[in-house]
């Protein structure tokens, strides 16, 4: 491509600037110093670049100075946005749906002393029927690291939150306190999962792929509108229901006024990407979806948002 | 100068009748040679030459069909055992250079009504880490079949395989000879691993999952036909027990209530097989014998209503009609214990093993004979506590059962899953409570559509019948007697 070479220089030169932003003393193996900034380093040559003495092969400097050196180096690469690439792909892993049509019921039980398995008494609701449907999707994000570097890329450690939100029902589904004005409301839970992962080596042009941890979603739906009988008898008793303010059955209220619904969304993800940098600090390269998702929420929610 | 001349030529001239001599004679001898050899030769020719016997020479064993030994090799012979088939590897799949975390095709969704579990079944199972699939063993698990390298069999143990009319230790015995075809056919670098249950309690053959060696089959085999051979000792002993979670799940279930063929499966998904195969009798921690309900309990609410509910009695004025059903309840369960002792002495006379029950008022319904009816509150709406509050509801363990899988899982989708319930003898399997998920099977039925998976009822040996027909009457005169 016609423009590489100079989108080449330009990263180079950012990176030169980003990470040999400062003078600092090194010392050969014969233990003689030099202060000087680092500007570049030749992997494959193994000479360093600085900007007063020029170039100077690695293998003169002290071991300590050498890792410095090569650290200084991974981190321009992973810093740059050109030569360490970096993706992010939502995707849903699992579903599971259920759906039924069923005839209600009401269940007590009874611990009888002296029994292991409970009493039961149940009562069928013969000439209704409720609908439920139940959908659990597990969703989560790909993080794909490429490196595009001549150089391998060491210890790269990936930390993910997926954040999501579920709601929950206020109370629980019993008929006799499906008639109760809270039964539909919901109240809404913010959840996190945090995962943490070291990738050993990225080999030059090596893509790798990491995953964040799983939101489950689940979306409840309990509808109790389309109310059926089974025999024409029953289908005249609805027919004076709907009519009138009489309960259709004792205790349990108007029916069709008991359903209700929950559901659950995946609010983003924040991911940060980081290496050892050569003074021992963790460089992070960090990445969120979707870009609004820093408004909302912060990676540690102790301290202020980055 | 003449003279010279002459005596040249005559030097030449003798030379080349000397030359000339010298070759007749060559040819001479030449010649002689080679009418002597053919004269020798026209001799041979009539000499009778002694007969050798001929040998029979040996047919080649050839297969019918001869094929190139490098076809022969990439067709390995079908393997057929009376369940167990070891059918061809599969197709060879090696990950790419870099791609030893690229994630499997996502499963991707089509929509319908049908419920379902959308996911690559292929997934990373065939292709991550491994290079080939030599271990890939087919398993028919009571009419459940999969194949797979990582396969985990989950096996119920706990009395309720073996009631009387579940066929009582005949069923187990089925039970052992199927886990023997299953365990025996696998390849020896099939990974595998057995997860018995009992409740509360769950025992792993090992702690992860290991190649099945002839050795580890035969320790897994004799490990699991120790089980459920006396019924006077059943199910997994506590110091058996050897399972705890590995890490906490974010579920609606309280850990202590995950019990049964939850927590047996929640060790399994645990070891990450690619197939797993569950023999359960029943759905929920509960399961009540005439209602013919499954569910689980949460036992520290359901406590709680307990105490709630015995309250409301004695502010209802309830307890004088629970002190005379307790009164008839508590002959009855003496009764019932002293029914149980005496078939179980006819049972061992007649050199069989002790009756399993579900709890001990069962042999009064053997009998005939039912208990007292249940005191209700007749206000149950006034109770803080719901009586739905004391158990899960089915979505509540269906999200349990998903997170418990995704957490392990997660890009990698759902194993294989398939489920075997154990069944008496002519179980109906259409009813009411069947309709409204109630039961056992239409809860392991569901659920196995959900995922994908595979449900198999396992019919039960024939009923146990009981040794004695016994009279109420007859055995309160009994005890009667001896109390005096």
């Amino acid at each position: 491509m016609k423009y590489s070479a100079p989108l080449l220089f330009v990263s180079l030169f950012s990176a030169a600037l980003v990470n040999g932003a400062e003078l600092r003393t090194f010392t050969n193996a014969g233990g003689k110093t030099m202060e000087d900034q680092l500007v570049r380093y030749d992997y494959d040559e193994r000479i360093a670049t600085f900007d007063r003495s020029g170039k100077v092969p690695l293998d003169t400097f002290s071991k300590k100075d050498q890792a410095y050196i090569l650290k200084w180096n991974m981190a321009a690469g992973f810093k740059s946005k050109m030569r360490f690439k970096t993706e992010l792909k939502k995707a849903n892993w699992a579903r599971m749906k259920h759906e039924q049509n069923v005839t209600p019921y009401w269940m007590d039980a009874l611990q009888v002393p002296g029994k292991t398995t409970p009493a039961h008494s149940v009562v069928m609701i013969d000439d209704y029927e409720e609908y439920t449907a139940l959908y659990f999707e597990a969703e989560g994000y790909a993080i794909k690291l490429k490196n595009q570097n001549f150089f391998p890329i060491e210890n790269v450690v990936v930390e993910s939150k997926i954040f999501y939100e579920q709601e929950h029902y206020q109370i629980p589904d019993d008929i006799f306190s499906s008639m109760e004005r809270e039964y539909d409301d919901t109240v809404a839970t913010n959840k996190v999962r945090f995962l943490s992962e070291t990738i050993p080596v990225i080999v030059p042009h090596e893509e790798v792929i990491v995953h964040s941890d799983c939101a489950i979603i689940i979306d409840h739906q309990l509808d109790r509108s389309s109310i059926s009988s089974t025999t024409e008898e029953g289908g005249e008793e609805d027919e004076d229901d709907d009519g009138g303010d009489e309960e259709v059955a004792d205790g349990f209220g108007e029916w069709d006024d008991h359903s209700r619904r929950r559901k659950g969304k995946v609010t983003g993800i924040w991911v940060r990407i980081g290496i050892e940098g050569p003074d021992g600090a963790f460089i992070w390269r960090q990445m969120v979806d979707p870009s609004s998702l820093p408004k909302k929420v912060s990676w540690d929610p102790t301290t202020a948002e980055p | 100068m003449e003279i010279q001349k002459k005596k040249k030529r005559i030097v030449a001239s003798s030379a080349a009748i000397l030359s000339i001599g010298f070759h007749l004679l060559l040819i001479l001898v030449a010649g002689s040679m080679v009418a002597l050899k053919f004269y020798k030769e026209e001799r041979a020719g009539f000499q009778v030459e002694q007969q050798k016997p001929k040998l029979e020479r040996r047919k080649l064993q050839l297969p019918q069909k001869a094929e190139p030994f490098i076809e022969q090799m990439t067709k390995p012979k079908l393997q057929t055992t009376a369940r167990i088939t070891a059918t061809t590897p599969q197709m060879v799949n090696i990950p790419e250079q870099g791609e030893y975390v690229k994630m499997a095709p996502m499963p991707s969704f089509q929509g319908g009504y049908t419920n379902f579990v959308q996911m690559d079944r292929t997934m990373e199972f065939n292709a991550k880490y491994r290079d080939v699939s030599f271990g890939v063993s087919a398993v028919d698990f009571f009419g459940t079949r999969g194949k797979a390298e990582k396969v985990v069999v989950v096996v119920d143990t706990s009395k309720s395989m073996l009631f009387d009319d579940r066929g009582g230790i005949g069923s187990y015995e089925m039970v052992h000879a199927d886990l023997q075809n299953v365990i025996g056919g696998m390849r020896s670098a099939t990974l595998f691993n057995v997860v018995l249950f009992d409740h509360q309690r769950v025992s792993l053959f090992n702690p992860a999952l290991l190649p099945a060696t002839p050795s580890a089959k035969t320790n897994v085999l004799a490990w699991i036909g120790g089980i459920n051979t006396n019924l006077a000792h059943v199910g997994i002993s506590a110091d058996a027990a050897n399972f705890t979670a590995k890490r906490q799940y974010d579920v609606p279930m309280a850990a202590s209530d995950i019990t049964g063929w939850l927590k047996g499966f929640q060790a399994a998904i645990e070891l990450k097989p690619e197939i797993i195969f569950v023999l359960s009798s029943d759905w929920g921690s509960v399961t009540t014998m005439r209602q013919n309900i499954s569910y689980f309990m949460k036992r520290e609410a359901f406590l709680k209503y307990q105490k709630e509910r015995a309250a409301l009695f004695l502010a209802e004025e309830g307890k004088e009609q629970m002190d005379e059903y307790m009164a008839e309840f508590s002959q009855l369960r003496a009764a019932a214990l002293k029914m149980l002792e005496l078939e179980n002495q006819a049972r061992l006379e007649a050199e069989l093993q002790p009756k399993v029950v579900r709890d001990w008022d069962e042999i009064l319904a053997d009998n005939d004979i039912e208990l007292p009816t249940l005191p209700l509150v007749e206000e149950p709406g006034e109770l803080v506590t719901k009586p739905v509050e004391t158990r899960y509801t089915l979505g509540e363990v269906l999200e349990t059962f998903f997170v418990i899988v995704m957490d392990n899982y997660r890009q990698q989708g759902f194993p294989q899953l398939n489920f075997v319930m154990l069944t008496a003898d002519g179980y109906t399997r259409s009813s009411t409570e069947g309709v409204s998920k109630m039961t056992s099977d239409a809860k392991f039925s569901d659920l196995s559509k959900m995922v994908g998976g595979r449900f198999r009822y396992l019919s039960g040996m024939p009923k146990v019948d009981n040794q004695l027909d016994q009279d109420l009457d007859d055995v309160l005169d009994l005890l009667d007697l001896e109390e005096m």
